[in-house]
């Protein structure tokens, strides 16, 4: 045992650049995989904690006052024996008009709710910034926190909110947070006003909704509760359920989550690629020893102990550095990821996956160790020690000619080649460790790129294509007479109109399923117009034709030619599906119909809001303010892209996170040819001593070093690339599927993708010369007598 | 009157061992003159192969000038000193350094290819070259496919494919047995008989006498040159040698 150690501490020392490399390495992938494990952890659990914080409720129900007594459904509810609490119905209002700071229209769709006090213990707010106060005193509103993605709000800022009578400023006394709308995905979200602080502003005529949420014992009985009620009541109102709260909460993470468990992976492939070649490497230099400690008795296990006790040595020194690193990455993540989500509850313990790691890695390493060291105990003692080395193989008669010195070879590439072929297994794991690095680039890139065109690619993330909205400013079933129509068809700067509205029917109940609100979007054109695809199938031209989301498609069960039955303006109507789309906008969840489906049931509908599409000579901008002068006091006028703002601060998060990883990738990809490059000067010591001997200058043993890395690099290239450009836009597809875009839009920029050669060529150049700065430095008496 | 090819004045260099400085080559004034065949001896330890690696450029001295022809090598940086290696110095050593994963023939174009020539020309001289020291039929086999004896003289072959003006062989013969010795030596011997200048280090006194000068080495520094007269024969050297080596107590 004395014996092993002192060998092992040898290895140790002598080697100290090499060592230090492996622990950097092991180091690098304990951070990436207990960054991964940390962020699988808060993936579940940021909303359970937030949910359990807050009281939150699992069925939100937003209903007319006039329609329902809210006092004999919180009874109902309160009676059930799953029920935890029934909070009490505070008033809420949807605005018609965006709300005002600094002169500028906010582009959040906002709800204002009344808020009574987390002494209320029951869908508690989280103040972020601000006194914790037991409500917003008059005169003042409580923000989303996710507001702050797209606007810089302080406390104290004012908010104007247009009314009929002009507007009505608001100060800001907190940001807050509420576990149902924390990343601002859902579309209206809620600010907060006092209570009573709705009247202060909004004639009381207006004032008819409320809400009112319902907290169950368990999670998992919201379905049961809200089937059995109803059974006993036809609720007309709108309701939202903990599952789709909890998934709109989960897109964000699903994505960003999903795309490092790729990454987080490759890293680990790596590092064990590394590990093994640097075990490899070592039983290969130890050549000779390794035989003269067998030809003194050594046995084959006590030389293999001897190497896994050494890494298992630098693994357990390496990994808590990875894991600290781990942490800060974590951290980092969440950070960006609260910047996209808007949830604060990150309380998750990182002591968990930092023992899983180091335990992890000890066994993983051991294994590998254990494993390539087998080698050793092949070695003949006798052999070991006349060679020095392993048996030479000869190139001699190989069918490739460039392997073969001719007069016509250029030394360097020849040499260089020599360097590729002597190791061929080394040389094979740095190529699968570039095909990652490469890959993972190609990806970036791409992925980057298809996400910063989410504007000009509207209808491929499913978004209407047009350039402006414009939207009558009343409530549903009130709707004024209309001049609009006739102005806006007589321009000829618009190049299509299309008048669209929301539509809320329901799913009739089925036998253990209550009643579902179902959003479709309603429109009088083609929606062609506005740029809409479909997935499958086509939009809907006749009236008893229906296309629906691919969310929706799924929970039902329905494909294209099932017929579905809606419930709307009091009757049950059947339509045949025609068409399968996606959105992010609603998770892939609704459906489009035509005006007619409406009004063969009741004439009088009509739509309020018009798409306009303008020539292509037109300025947004300036059509945008012509029309707010002209009808800027009955109508609310949007630029559409400003719509995507919300989503737009989301993806930067995300964006924020995968830009990280990358970089750590390219730091892989250094640390991995550095080692590679620092391994081939140690087994060729002897032989690159002897090149300088004859005559070769340290400036062209450097240039065959690079020529080796290069030549694998760009095979890396050559096979990776293409085969990326294959695999990504499925990955994507998968990592999607979930948030409802079971087609990632995803654009390739041939452009971003060629830009990645040189980015790896440049970086694996560098590495190597680095690596190899050294050999100038060693004379070569040194090299040849070693 | 002699040509002089190489010559170093007030030569030391000592190595920093990390606790003490160990003083190997203690100035050293040498003059080797062209087409000579030098021998330098000493005791084990004296600094012989330090003074040869100082010598052909592969080390650099701590203090000292080092001239070759006109070219003053101590003040050449590392890449012009190999230049001027390339082209002026063969270099044999004692456990022939021959690159295991080239073939004999590899072995020796390489350093040929590396001085631009005619690289057709260069084969066919070396494979000549191979011929003359019969280890043609050697010439795709791996170095550790052959015996010590071939291996060395490949790399002689490798030392002067160049035609260097000087061939340094720092006991060319000292792993290798009787048989294998004599034909290095033959062939070093025959070098020089075709005015080859060649400085040798050497423990034997019978491969001292190839020699027409020697010189000894103690303690880094020059302690005895001798010159043997033109025409003496062989065992008129080799008594003259031992008589001479007699009084240095080695
Ligand atoms: N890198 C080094 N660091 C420290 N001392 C060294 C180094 N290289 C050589 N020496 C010392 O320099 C002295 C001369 O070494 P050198 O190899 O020149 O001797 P030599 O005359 O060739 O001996 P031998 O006949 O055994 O080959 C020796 O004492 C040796 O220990
Ligand atoms: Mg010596």
């Amino acid at each position: 045992m004395k014996s092993i150690l002192l060998i092992l501490w040898a290895n140790i020392k002598r080697r100290k650049v090499q060592t230090l490399l492996v622990a950097l390495c092991i180091a690098l992938a304990a951070l990436l995989f207990s960054s991964l494990i940390g962020i699988g952890l808060g993936m579940e659990r940021p909303f359970e904690n937030l949910y359990a914080k807050l009281k939150a409720s699992h069925i939100v129900m937003e209903f007319d006052k006039n329609i329902h007594n809210p006092q004999e459904i919180k009874n109902w509810f309160e009676a059930q024996e799953e029920v935890e609490s029934v909070s009490v119905p505070r008033l809420e209002k949807g605005l018609r008009k965006k709300l005002l700071f600094k002169g500028e229209e906010l582009i959040n769709q906002v709800q204002f709710r009344e808020h009574h006090g987390n002494t209320q213990n029951h869908d508690n707010l989280d103040i972020i910034i601000g006194e914790e106060k037991e409500y917003p005193h008059p005169g003042e509103i409580w923000i989303p926190n996710h507001w702050r993605n797209n606007t810089d709000f302080v406390l104290g800022d004012t908010i104007l909110v247009p009314t009929d009578n002009g507007t009505f400023p608001l100060i800001i006394s907190a940001i807050a947070v509420d576990a149902h709308h924390s990343n601002g995905l859902s579309d209206p979200a809620p600010a907060w006003l006092g209570p009573g602080g709705l009247a202060m502003i909004f004639p009381t005529k207006d004032l008819s909704f409320v809400t009112l949420g319902i907290r169950l014992q368990n999670p998992n009985q919201t379905e049961k509760v809200w089937a059995r009620f109803n059974t006993q009541y036809s609720y007309q109102g709108f309701s939202t359920l903990y599952s789709l709260f909890k998934q709109v909460f989960q897109i964000v993470y699903q994505i960003t989550g999903g795309i490092l468990f790729v990454f987080a992976i490759f890293g680990i492939i790596i590092t064990l690629i590394i590990t093994s070649s640097v075990v490899n490497s070592a039983i290969k230099t130890d050549y000779k020893m390794i035989g003269i400690l067998k030809a003194q008795g050594f046995t084959n296990r006590n030389i293999v102990s001897i190497y896994v006790l050494q890494f298992l040595l630098i693994t357990s020194i390496a990994v808590p550095f990875g894991l600290i690193g781990g942490y800060f990455m974590t951290q980092m993540v969440f950070k960006s990821l609260i910047a996209a989500i808007g949830a604060i509850n990150f309380e998750v313990s990182l002591l968990l996956p930092s023992i899983a790691t180091y335990f992890a890695f000890l066994f993983a390493v051991s294994a590998i160790t254990a494993w390539t060291s087998r080698k050793a105990t092949q070695i003949q003692p006798v052999t070991a020690i006349r060679n020095g080395g392993p048996p030479q193989k000869s190139f001699v008669g190989s069918r490739f000619s460039i392997f073969t010195l001719r007069p016509k070879s250029n030394l360097v590439v020849f040499l260089g080649l020599r360097y590729l072929m002597s190791n061929k297994k080394r040389s094979a794991l740095l190529l699968v460790g570039l095909l990652f690095v490469v890959f993972v680039q190609t990806l970036f890139v791409n992925a980057t790129h298809s996400l910063s065109l989410l504007e000009e690619n509207r209808p491929a993330w499913g978004f209407l294509d047009s350039d402006l909205v414009i939207r009558q400013n009343t409530d549903p079933g009130r709707i004024e007479e209309d001049f609009l129509k006739e102005d806006l068809e007589d321009d000829d700067r618009i190049k299509s109109l299309v008048k669209t509205d929301f539509y809320a029917a329901s799913i009739p109940a089925k036998e253990d399923k209550a009643p579902e609100t179902i959003i479709g979007i309603i429109f009088d054109d083609e929606l062609e117009k506005l740029g809409v695809i479909s997935i499958e199938g086509r939009h809907p031209v006749f009236e008893d034709e229906i296309s629906i989301g691919v969310t929706t498609s799924k929970e039902l069960g329905k494909e294209i030619g099932d017929t579905l039955v809606l419930f709307l303006e009091g009757q049950l109507i059947t339509y045949n599906i025609t068409g399968l789309y996606q959105s992010l906008g609603n998770l892939s969840r609704g459906f489009y119909a035509r005006l007619e489906a409406i009004t063969e049931v009741n004439p009088l509908y009509k739509l309020r809001s018009y798409h306009i599409r303008l020539a292509k000579t037109q300025s947004i901008p300036a059509y945008y303010d012509e029309l707010l002068t002209n009808y800027g006091s009955a109508y609310t006028i949007i630029e559409s892209r400003k719509r995507l703002g919300v989503l737009k601060g989301i993806i930067k998060g995300i964006q924020d996170v995968v830009n990280l990883v990358s970089l750590l990738f390219l730091g892989v990809l250094f640390v991995t040819v550095f080692n590679d490059t620092v391994l081939s000067i140690r087994e060729g010591q002897r032989n690159l001593g002897i090149f300088k001997a004859i005559g070769m200058t340290p400036y062209q043993l450097q240039k065959a070093l690079i020529v080796k890395s290069v030549i694998i690099a760009i095979l890396a290239i050559l096979i990776a690339m293409p085969l990326s450009l294959y695999i990504i836009p499925k990955a994507l597809d998968t990592l999607t599927t979930a948030s409802g875009l079971v087609e990632f839009p995803y654009v390739f920029n041939l452009n971003y993708t060629l830009l990645v050669i040189p980015v790896v060529i440049l970086l694996t150049i560098s590495s190597v010369w680095l690596a190899s700065k050294r050999l100038l430095k060693i004379r070569p008496r040194i090299l040849v007598s070693e | 009157m002699e040509e002089t090819l190489l010559q170093s004045k007030e030569l030391y260099k000592s190595y920093n061992t990390g606790k003490t400085i160990v003083p190997v080559i203690n100035g050293i004034n040498l003059t080797l003159y062209k087409s000579d065949f030098t021998v330098i001896m000493g005791s084990s330890g004296s600094g012989k192969s330090t003074l040869l690696y100082l010598l052909s450029g592969l080390e650099v001295p701590s203090s000292g000038e080092i001239w070759l022809e006109d070219k003053p090598v101590h003040t050449l940086d590392e890449k012009m000193m190999t230049l001027i290696r390339r082209k002026y110095i063969g270099f044999v050593f004692q456990d022939f350094n021959l690159v295991p994963n080239l073939t004999f023939l590899e072995n020796i174009l390489i350093p040929a290819y590396l001085v631009k020539n005619d690289r057709q020309q260069i084969k066919d001289r070396a494979l000549d070259l191979m011929q003359k020291m019969k280890i043609k039929d050697l010439k795709d086999r791996l170095p550790s496919e052959v015996s010590g004896g071939q291996q060395q003289r490949c790399s002689m072959a490798r030392a002067i494919i160049n035609n260097p003006d000087l061939v340094m062989a720092d006991e060319p013969t000292g792993n290798l047995n009787s048989s294998s010795s004599e034909a290095v030596l033959d062939i070093l011997s025959e070098l020089n008989n075709k005015g080859q200048s060649i400085v040798m280090v050497t423990h034997e006194v019978k491969s001292a006498c190839r020699a027409n000068r020697i010189i000894f080495l103690r303690d880094g520094h020059i302690e005895d040159d001798l010159r043997f007269d033109k025409d003496l024969k062989f065992e008129e050297k080799e008594v003259q040698l031992l008589k001479w080596l007699a009084g240095k107590d080695w």
